[in-house]
């Protein structure tokens, strides 16, 4: 019979549709086993006994037995003020805090763009906005600590200035202030994507619309941004999720308070978990934030439509 | 009338000469190519007419008005980008649309205008579309359209078909040229490839390390080429070039290089160059295979290679050991090796001085 050109084998056959005979490879699986052995033992194993034991009632510290109460640890999250309230906390922190990180980040690093025509000092200028994102969370936190007390270097200046003196750790403020670090340490995330999206716009759109006489605004509208879309949104979900795990600076800077002024549902988790020893009732907690972020996650890909 | 006029032009980049000393009148409805290797200037006289770069010296005229400061967007010229710079985000319709609505025309006036330019250019069923997800040819159209339907002074085309598969080049080509006599529009095209020039154009510019070689009527250039530059850049396959001397035996001068000898008795620009080295240039196409009746001068040549093109043949000849090209109309397939009697005329015949490169014919007087 006459073969196909060029074809030996198994591929003439495939060309053909011959029926292959069936040979299990196993390699591929013994290679695989490794790094699935990691998974389950450190990711899947610990969900699926966190499921478990928010079904019980369970406190390590003073005996290994654990209680079965059903879904009673779920209501109680639900009834839990401090959990809500913490929430609400978080909402506040990661939408203001996180869009203003966005907005900052992409202005400066388009003004970086069209403003400054040096090479030499935009890298420069650059560098320096990248500065605070290479700090170590908790050495940032020290030094703020430091700055913020109510007789700190940053009241002194204020004083100096002729103004009051600000509560930076009040009640009132604290979170606030929180978020105002965070900003300072994380609009270089932001700031160094959009920056990389921004450059990555063929200059020939720009100077087409500018034959046809748009303006900056127009073209920032109907060009820059549109192009930039994909790239902030993905700026956007990195920070809300960092923001989201936030613990860090709450832990060395405030501890939740004044009160429970900074106490966010990590911070509350962590507590709930680590230092009251409900483990039951923080796995209950922890899973519904989890679920929360799933469905927010959700949402926001669709509203975003990032393709 | 001049529609555009380039006044010695000269910029800079940094320490790099882009344009040096450029002038050139652009008459209104003509097809003007601007021809040169990448890294010519080509693109940089484009954006210096388009108002996109300020030259450092000259001036550009619009009609009678000296546009040199006069900022892109208040010149009225369209410019077609090399990538097309269509805008992904917006349809084809809203791409054509969008210098229109920066004009602040009416919804209905800018939907007839846009249909009626994309009827025009045969894209009328992609008005829908995004330009990511219609072909090379198709997107060139779009931004072509794009230009028209502002209706400017002067359209603009920056090496529109280097991003073009083969097939569509061509078919450009022609469409490129019915359009512009259909409209009557001015188009200044910038490209590295002489058979666009040659195509296309109705007046060449050959540009070469930012200078001017030759301005002319593209047949003009073609057949009287200034210098040994433009013979070699203008055409297809490059110009034959030969060096020899010239020198008197009997009462005649010849041209002689190590294999080839010809009377040229009959050029009498020549005569002072007796005794000098002088570069001969042949075109391909002028060199006949075979049948050399009619011709002036007759060799016998080996076939090295024939070279089949398309539905053309190059054929790689050697005459005593000087290599030399042919071109041919059609598939013509010989076996190397073999002798073919091969001819040309007076008339197919350049000289170059070997110094300046200059053409003899065009220097004398």
């Amino acid at each position: 019979m006459k073969g196909l050109p060029g074809l030996y084998g198994k591929e003439k056959d495939q060309m053909l549709g011959r029926a292959q005979k069936k040979r299990v490879v196993l390699t591929p699986y013994y290679l695989m086993i490794p790094p699935q052995f990691l998974i389950w033992a450190v990711v899947i194993f610990p969900l699926i006994w966190a499921v478990y034991i928010s079904f019980h009632d369970w406190n390590p510290t003073i005996s290994p037995e654990r209680t079965f109460v059903g879904i009673w640890n779920y209501v109680t999250v639900f009834r839990d003020e401090r959990f809500l309230s913490a929430l609400l906390r978080m909402l506040y922190y990661s939408g203001v805090g996180v869009t203003i990180q966005l907005f900052l980040g992409t202005a400066i690093a388009l003004a970086l763009v069209e403003y400054v025509r040096s090479e030499r000092l935009r890298t420069f200028l650059l560098v320096l906005f990248l500065l605070p994102m290479m700090m170590a969370e908790a050495v940032a936190a020290q030094m703020w600590t430091l700055l913020i007390t109510d007789t700190g270097t940053i009241n002194n200046i204020l004083v100096w200035l002729g103004l009051n003196p600000i509560g930076w750790r009040s009640r009132e403020l604290a979170l606030t202030t929180l978020m105002i670090v965070d900003i300072w340490q994380w609009t270089a995330l932001p700031l160094l994507i959009a920056y990389a999206a921004r450059i990555s716009i063929p200059e020939s759109l720009y100077e087409s619309s500018r034959l046809d006489g748009a303006s900056r605004w127009l073209i920032l509208r109907k060009i820059t941004l549109p192009y930039m879309r994909v790239p902030l949104a993905i700026a956007f979900l990195l920070r809300f999720m960092d923001s989201y795990k936030f613990l860090d600076k709450v832990f060395i800077m405030t501890y939740g308070g004044p009160g429970t002024a900074t106490e966010l549902p990590t911070f509350y988790l962590y507590q709930t978990a680590f230092s009251y020893f409900k483990v039951g009732y923080g796995a209950a907690m922890s899973w519904i934030f989890g679920i929360i972020a799933v469905i927010g996650m959700f949402f926001f890909w669709r509203l975003a439509k990032v393709q | 009338m001049e529609e555009v006029r380039i006044r010695n032009v000269t910029k800079r980049f940094g320490k790099k000469v882009a344009l040096q000393g450029v002038s050139a009148p652009i008459p209104k409805g003509s097809f003007f190519c601007i021809l040169g290797e990448p890294g010519a200037g080509k693109t940089t006289l484009l954006r210096i007419i388009a108002g996109l770069e300020i030259p450092e010296e000259g001036e550009i005229f619009f009609g009678d008005q000296d546009v040199t400061l006069v900022p892109p967007q208040r010149r009225n010229v369209a410019f077609v980008f090399q990538d097309f710079a269509l805008y992904p985000h917006m349809s084809v319709f809203e791409n054509i649309a969008s210098p229109l609505r920066l004009k602040g025309l009416s919804e209905e006036a800018i939907r007839k205008k846009v249909v009626e330019v994309a009827s025009f250019l045969k894209i009328e069923k992609l008005l829908d579309r995004l330009p990511n997800f219609i072909s090379g040819g198709e997107r060139q159209r779009v931004a072509i359209a794009r230009a028209l339907v502002k209706e400017p002074t002067l359209c603009l085309f920056d090496e529109p078909l280097v991003n073009l598969d083969y097939k569509i080049r061509e078919d450009m080509r022609a469409q490129f040229k019915l359009m512009q006599r259909e409209l009557g529009q001015t188009i200044v095209f910038a490209t590295p490839d002489p058979i666009d020039a040659l195509s296309m154009a109705d007046i060449v510019l050959v540009l070469h390390e930012g200078r001017v070689q030759q301005m002319a009527n593209v047949w003009e250039a073609y057949k009287r080429p200034a210098n040994v530059f433009v013979g070699k850049y203008l055409g297809f396959p490059e110009m034959n070039i030969f060096e020899g001397r010239v020198s008197r035996s009997g009462n005649s001068l010849f041209w002689e290089s190590k294999g080839l000898r010809l009377d040229i008795g009959s050029f009498d620009f020549l005569k002072p160059y007796e005794g000098a080295t002088v570069l001969l240039g042949l075109r391909p196409e002028d060199i006949r295979l075979g049948d050399t009746e009619g011709a002036d001068f007759t060799f016998e040549a080996n076939i090295v290679l024939s070279e089949v093109v398309g539905s053309d043949t190059i054929v790689h000849l050697s005459v005593e050991g000087v290599a030399l090209r042919a071109f041919v109309p059609q598939i013509f397939r010989r076996p190397s090796g073999e002798r073919i009697p091969i001819g040309f005329r007076h008339e197919d015949l350049y000289f170059f001085s070997s110094q300046t490169g200059k053409n003899l014919l065009l220097q004398e007087g």
